[in-house]
């Protein structure tokens, strides 16, 4: 006996694996300063100064590094003080 | 103008002149942008989650008004106290993200607009069309306000 599927109410998030880790990634950009978004890391990540640094300047250079990865909710939240730093800043999935 | 480092761990900013009082009045025009909430939708545009737009936007945008309010609250006990055109006012310590940030958001609505990166490579400014020209020194403006803030006031 065919049974037909309920009718979906609402949007349903796809089914994400759990394994796979997220990045954040920080995009360059022309505006904000050097030595702001390596605060910004510090503050943000609890980075010391010099991984802040490296950071800051791999973004410069190769217009964008992954800053951290991790569990989703956690990246989600991370994005989002980087965006109340005015910082570019996306998710992307782990390959 | 003047701006002087506090001992308390701000700035004072002495308006001298009329021009004076327009940079800012035109810093809070910049950061609001031609679209209200421009920068979280910006920023945002780079999360596909629909969440996001429903729930941290807002907050985003908030949290940039709050900026702006503070700014023209300083700029506003500035002018009550106004004599012959001259001036001064305060930037706290506490203060200094909300500059910062107000200033930020001036630069990126301009440097979105008029795409100003690209002059630092004109050799001759006067070929520049007036109104990109002007947005383009307020930026460098914005930019040496934005350093000292760094340096003295959000170490």
């Amino acid at each position: 006996m065919a049974v037909q599927a309920p009718e979906k109410k609402g949007k349903v998030k796809p089914v994400e694996s759990q394994d796979l880790p997220w990045k954040v990634v920080v995009y360059d950009d022309p505006v904000n300063l050097m030595e702001y978004v390596a605060r910004v890391f510090q503050k943000v990540f609890g980075y010391s100064r010099e991984k802040a640094e490296h950071l800051m300047m791999e973004v410069h250079h190769a217009k964008k590094a992954i800053v951290w990865s991790g569990a989703r909710e956690r990246a989600e939240l991370y994005v989002q003080q980087l965006h109340e730093h005015q910082l570019q800043a996306g998710l992307e999935r782990e390959e | 103008m003047k701006v002087l480092p506090t001992l308390e761990g701000g700035l004072r900013v002495d308006l001298e002149a009329g021009r004076d009082w327009v940079i800012f009045e035109q810093l809070v025009w910049d950061a609001r942008g031609k679209q209200e909430g421009w920068l979280s939708k910006k920023l945002g545009s780079r999360m596909e989650d629909e969440d996001w737009a429903e729930f941290v936007m807002p907050e985003l945008e908030g949290i940039f008004a709050s900026q702006i309010e503070t700014v023209l609250a300083g700029l506003k006990t500035a002018k009550e106290n106004e004599e012959n055109g001259e001036a001064h006012f305060f930037i706290l310590p506490e203060e200094g993200g909300a500059w910062y940030g107000v200033l930020n958001q001036a630069r990126l609505s301009l440097e979105s607009e008029w795409k100003l990166g690209d002059l630092e490579e004109v050799e001759n400014l006067e070929e520049v069309e007036e109104k990109r020209l002007g947005a383009y020194f307020r930026a460098r403006f914005y930019l040496l306000l934005q350093s000292k803030l760094l340096d003295h006031v959000m170490d």
